[in-house]
């Protein structure tokens, strides 16, 4: 795959993940969108931005969910966000919204709702 | 079956990658000595002065090469690409070699330049802008605009004034003749200066040809209307870099650096290098001492980034309103619409 074919992959990758940021998005919808095949999706991803279109397309969901949890009122919990962005594994999903931001869901729900945030636990 | 041998530079053995269980050709940690068979490698992650070939690499100012200063770049942009590689969940060599990684590298250099009271820290983003995005289109929003006037020395005796045959020209070509178009789909194609030409005549794009007349240039047609009607569909949000002129041969040139820096704010120098001195005295080849001087003269003065390319001789100080605005929204202050 020679740069310009990766970089029309990416480019049209990222427009149609532009033009849906509020829903969650296949990994078929973005070889559609890119006219190309998984594999060579994959290929581009990693040589551009290092990770593959599927943990792409998570970091994407868990920015999403940190997005709402800022915007947060009394009645948003995390559980609802988390399910709502496919995240049905809380467990792996604090897990992972920990390692990516160095906080718990949690913590950015409390600096959300306008309030300190948790106490970290030791 | 063959034996194992030590490697011929650092004598490790090879070692047996394990993520995809292959043979690496050459030791990790003998991979950054040699550039030449780990070129990606290499290129994506500078630590050093480097060149496109067209002019021998600057070396970097003593402050730049004390050992201090260059242990605490490389420590940030390790430090950055370890972050970064472990919160995103991706290998540290994969990383590394994705241009995410080179994006980190120069992040952290520009970091340690502006620490070290060098040029750098241009554009000041949040620790958390490498993973929000809304963090970062706070900071990078907005539609990049390059305003990049070329100007072309050409010799106008060259053997690219000579127009071919309209039978002798592509399909394409005879139909943008049959449609209207310029006549310069007939230069000649084997020129430099034909290709530059044809090539750089764009939609969008201001372009001023010159010609010479012994050894003065002498300009033969100047498009500036394409060129003001984008200046005026500027709205004070865009990024705006002004390249200053220097061709260094013509006399005066070289001093006429610094009135440029000091009237306007010039963040590069262009020249075209494409003539050699056969075409005239003003020719140069680009690793003679003329252009040599045009970058040591550039990197002493003001630090700017020399390099190959084109001039903007035209900046008018009526345009230097926009460019206010676009230091403003750079700096960080609210631009003021004027």
């Amino acid at each position: 795959m020679g740069p310009g074919e990766r970089w029309r992959v990416v480019r049209q990758a990222e427009e149609y993940l532009e033009g849906h940021r509020d829903a969650p998005v296949r990994i078929d919808d973005l070889c559609v969108a890119a006219c190309t095949s998984l594999s060579r999706l994959e290929r581009a991803f990693r040589e551009v931005f290092g990770v593959s279109p599927h943990r792409m397309l998570m970091l994407r969901r868990l920015a999403a969910v940190r997005r709402e949890l800022l915007r947060a009122d009394a009645e948003t919990s995390v559980t609802d966000v988390a399910t709502r962005w496919g995240f049905f594994h809380l467990g792996r999903f604090s897990q992972d919204y920990r390692l990516l931001y160095g906080e718990r869901p949690s913590q950015t729900l409390s600096v959300g709702r306008g309030g300190l945030p948790a106490a970290q636990p030791a | 079956m063959a034996a194992r041998r030590p490697h011929r530079r650092c004598g490790q053995r090879r070692a047996r990658l394990a993520s995809g269980g292959r043979r690496s050709k050459v030791p990790f940690s003998c991979a950054l000595t040699e550039p030449s068979r780990w070129t990606h490698f290499v290129a994506r992650n500078p630590s050093d002065c480097r060149s496109s070939s067209t002019a021998p690499p600057t070396a970097n100012s003593s402050r730049c090469r004390s050992a201090p200063r260059r242990g605490h770049a490389r420590a940030l942009a390790r430090e950055a690409i370890d972050e970064a590689a472990r919160r995103l969940g991706a290998s540290r060599r994969g990383y590394l070699q994705s241009l995410l990684g080179a994006a980190a590298t120069l992040a952290a250099f520009n970091r340690a330049f502006a620490a070290a009271g060098q040029r750098g820290g241009h554009y000041v983003l949040p620790a958390e802008a490498a993973f929000e995005p809304a963090a970062a289109q706070v900071a990078l929003g907005g539609d990049e605009f390059i305003f990049d006037v070329q100007l072309h020395h050409v010799n106008p005796q060259g053997a690219w004034r000579q127009e071919r045959r309209p039978e002798r020209v592509s399909r394409h070509a005879q139909q943008q003749l049959r449609q209207g178009r310029p006549r310069r789909v007939l230069l000649q194609r084997r020129t430099a200066e034909g290709r530059v030409l044809r090539q750089r005549h764009r939609d969008g794009r201001a372009v001023a040809c010159a010609g010479w007349h012994g050894d003065q240039p002498a300009r033969l047609r100047c498009r500036r209307a394409p060129r003001a009607a984008a200046a005026n569909a500027l709205d004070g949000t865009e990024r705006l870099l002004l390249h200053g002129r220097c061709m260094p041969t013509l006399p005066g040139e070289i001093d006429g650096m610094d009135a440029q820096i000091a009237q306007f704010p010039v963040a590069a120098f262009k020249t075209y290098t494409q003539f050699g001195p056969r075409d005239g005295a003003a020719g140069f080849y680009p690793r003679r001492r003329p252009l040599r001087h045009a970058v040591h003269r550039a990197r002493a003065q003001a630090r700017r980034a020399p390099h190959r390319g084109a001039q903007g001789p035209a900046v008018r100080p009526a345009r230097l309103r926009v460019l206010e605005r676009a230091r403003h929204r750079a700096s960080g202050q609210a631009p003021s619409r004027t």
